[in-house]
């Protein structure tokens, strides 16, 4: 079986970075986006992931919006998406479920919660 | 994984916590393990043992100790199979399990970054382990991984589950199958599919949910680890999670009220009375009411005589509230016996395999507190005598059998506070000490003429001198230079005392007397050559006003005569360097006796007061050979030094004069 991919979005370079080392390490291939567009874009280039990560606050597409995007339409609705966001308001959380969010992970950066998250939302 | 989240000034503390921790774990691992191996049933202990093991796994994986995270989860399956009951307590398996929690404590070691271990035999505990794990029935072994098991650790239980999800839950793209699949990593999951709601194909909408699941999980985990699998879904479904006293599985065994913590009541309720304070802290906090003493000492000194009456009783309030913060503060510091305790009981099992010997080993009166000053200075000196128990003092079991005694020797520790010092015996059942042969070595090694008269304890206490070691061969055990002489190193450096106690053929017994604490001395204050200097109560015999008379000549050496015998009397001035003022005649001589008895007298200008003083080391290489082991400050703000007596005496007696006096005081008098 060749190795699940992970589709990460988030506009910190250090997020992209401490998430495909860990993801990588633990056997994950890992895709990196930058934003919400750039993510939509690598949907259509890449093989179509088992998980999508998702970071909220981005520019040009945030998280909620992509999330939005993926689950109206397209080959993506019923991919599992996990929002990994420092965002302390409960409120982010409700509005990444209205949107059709799987799951969520808060940060700070926990690579075994992630991991964890990601086993719990994928076959 | 931690590891590369986290900048290392942040996981330096962490990993701080993680090895105090640890050691925590290793004595409750031990201690349980000990307490099912004298046949306790308590499922508690299986518990406690499951849990300290567990959590030295999580956290190791954490930090990327990765042999010691490998390890603790080949014991852990073990244990939870144990715990489980699929596995039962055998000796057999009690032996490895005391094995593998040596091993373990080993890879905690290698992990702080101590000696690396042995991977060859870690590897083969490692297959014990596995051993034991292929040995139950079924497949769930093979499945078992670290995440899989969580953060398990509380009794069985059975949960019944009511699950419906709503058409919310699929959209967001969540799964039953995959909840399912995780509630199954819980525990035993047996589920019931309710398809009643669908509808005929006609009124059937693919994106509403129709479907809804009854399960029963039995499970060690805590009732939260079950709602947590449903995290994401909880406003997407209907949900209930009920304990079930039914369906055929073992009743909660726990009492109503308790609502499954993975802790017990009693250890919980302990838990929140304990906090965990960095040392420094402590020390630093320690150090500051050190000065409050000097000060409120000097202020005594310079004003406690005229203080306004009224005003005395206030100042005595204040004088003794210090005081009990001193106390208070030195029993934080106090730390009980056991884990030094249960690393000996490791060393016997270590032992016992390396030299195919058995033993019993007790120990009692790990409860005693020292202050930790001493206690983590007390490993070597009890290694060192247990090692040398084990190795010398007990015969091979075929040996002991022939002698008409069991097989297995004994050795007992024992710890029992006296006199404010704290006692600790180790006796062996062995062969005892042979006192023919001990004085044949010593004369063999110079330590002692041929022609010397020595009695019996004299004889026993030449073990403790430097150059002295019986063992015919060297052994691996006791290594090459662990003669007594290191313990009683050792044991003087903290300011303690040993002896020895032992018959041929019964066996031997090492009594070692320490100080609680190392930080306060009892001590009196003398002066001489314009110096102050303290001279430690424990070593103080007598006090003597000289005179001329009293003071004879033994060839260069002066002499006093002290209870029938003749002593040395050597002016501390001069033994310091310091000028000597006016004679040692019409001075006060200070008999003190060393850690093996010998006296002497100490020829100073003036005695003050006795007092207790707080130590103060000294930097540096200055005490080493002038006969002063620290320092303290005065009440009036003066430095005094504190005399080494055993360094001193030590000194006296390799003076190429003295030797003549004590070859010949021991059981003789000298005529004069």
């Amino acid at each position: 079986m060749s190795a699940k991919t992970i589709l990460a979005v988030d506009d910190s370079a250090t997020m992209r970075e401490m998430i495909f080392q860990s993801l990588s390490e633990i056997g994950y291939r890992v895709v990196l986006a930058v934003d919400g567009v750039d993510a939509l874009d690598k949907l259509q280039s890449e093989a179509a992931p088992s998980v999508i990560i998702t970071d909220i606050n981005m520019p040009r597409m945030n998280g909620i919006a992509l999330i939005d995007r993926l689950r109206r339409e397209g080959p993506n609705r019923t991919t599992p998406i996990l929002v990994l966001s420092t965002e302390t308001d409960a409120d982010w959380k409700a509005q990444a479920k209205q949107a059709g969010a799987t799951g969520w992970i808060t940060k700070p950066f926990n690579p075994e919660r992630i991991a964890d998250a990601i086993r719990k939302v994928s076959m | 994984m931690f590891n590369q989240s986290l900048p290392p000034e942040v996981l330096g503390p962490i990993k701080v916590i993680f090895f105090q921790e640890c050691d925590e774990l290793l004595s409750s691992l031990e201690s349980g393990l000990e307490a099912l191996k004298q046949g306790s049933a308590d499922p508690e202990i299986v518990n406690m043992v499951f849990r300290a093991v567990h959590s030295i796994k999580g956290s190791a994986a954490n930090f990327e100790y990765v042999r010691l995270a490998r390890f603790s989860h080949s014991l852990e399956a073990v244990l939870s199979d144990l715990r489980a009951e699929k596995l039962g307590a055998s000796a057999a398996l009690l032996e490895d399990l005391l094995l593998a929690s040596d091993v373990l404590a080993e890879l905690v070691e290698e992990a702080r970054g101590g000696k690396a271990t042995d991977s060859g035999k870690t590897d083969e505990v490692l297959k014990i382990l596995a051993g034991y794990i292929g040995r139950q029935a079924g497949e769930a072994g093979s499945q078992r991984s670290p995440q899989a098991e969580g953060k398990e650790g509380g009794d069985l239980r059975a949960w019944r589950i009511d699950f419906r999800p709503e058409a919310s839950l699929y959209r967001s793209a969540n799964d039953p199958l995959l909840l399912f699949r995780e509630l199954s990593r819980l525990g035993e999951l047996k589920l019931e599919l309710d398809d009643g709601d669908i509808p005929g194909l006609a009124e059937l909408e693919p994106d509403q949910a129709y479907l809804s699941w009854t399960g029963l999980l039995r499970s060690f985990q805590p009732e939260q680890a079950i709602w947590d699998v449903f995290e994401f879904v909880a406003g997407d479904c209907h949900l209930n999670i009920t304990p079930s006293m039914t369906g055929g599985l073992k009743e909660p065994s726990q009492k109503a009220g308790h609502a499954g913590s993975d802790i017990a009541p009693s250890a919980d309720a302990r838990s929140n009375r304990v906090i965990r304070v960095d040392l420094d802290r402590v020390d630093k906090l320690f150090n500051l009411v050190e000065e409050l003493l000097v000060q409120q000492t000097t202020f005594n000194h310079v004003a406690g005589k005229r203080l306004a009456p009224e005003v005395q009783p206030v100042y005595a309030e204040f004088r003794r509230l210090s005081k009990e913060i001193q106390e208070g503060l030195l029993a934080i510091r106090s730390q009980p016996l056991k884990p030094v305790f249960q690393r000996m009981a490791r060393l016997v099992r270590q032992l016992e395999q390396a030299t195919g010997k058995s033993v019993n080993f007790a120990a009692t009166g790990g409860d005693a507190e020292v202050d930790r000053s001493v206690l983590e200075r007390l490993a070597e000196p009890l290694t060192h005598l247990i090692r040398n128990a084990i190795d010398h003092g007990l015969e091979n079991p075929e040996e002991r059998e022939g002698l008409g005694k069991p097989a297995s020797g004994t050795i007992t520790l024992s710890a029992y506070q006296r006199f404010g010092r704290i006692v600790l015996e180790i006796s062996d059942d062995g062969r005892g000490i042979d006192r023919e042969r001990i004085l044949s070595t010593a004369i063999s090694r110079g330590l002692v003429g041929p022609d010397e008269h020595l009695s019996g304890q004299d004889v026993e206490s030449l073990i403790f001198r430097p150059g002295f070691s019986t063992a015919p061969t060297v052994s691996e055990i006791s290594g090459r230079g662990v003669g007594m002489d290191v313990v009683n190193k050792c044991v003087r450096a903290l300011g303690g005392r040993i002896s020895m106690n032992s018959q041929k053929g019964v066996g031997t017994t090492f009594l070692l007397s320490l100080p609680l604490t190392l930080a306060l001395l009892e001590g009196i204050v003398v002066g001489a050559g314009g110096g102050r200097f303290i001279v430690p109560i424990a070593s103080l015999r007598e006090t003597l006003q000289l005179r001329a008379g009293d003071i004879r000549s033994i060839g260069d050496v002066k002499v006093i005569r002290y209870r029938d015998r003749y002593i040395p009397l050597v002016g501390l001035a001069a033994i310091l360097g310091y000028p000597q003022m006016g004679g040692i005649q019409n001075s006060i001589g200070i008999v003190v006796e060393d850690d093996l008895g010998t006296r002497i007298a100490i020829a100073v200008e003036e005695v003050f007061e006795q007092q207790q003083i707080v130590v103060k080391e000294i930097q540096g290489a200055y005490q080493a050979d002038h006969g002063v082991s620290a320092a303290t400050v005065l009440g009036d703000g003066h430095v005094a030094l504190i005399l080494d007596i055993n360094g001193i005496v030590e000194r006296q007696k390799q003076s190429a004069e003295c030797v003549r006096v004590y070859g010949k005081t021991s059981d003789e008098r000298i005529s004069l």
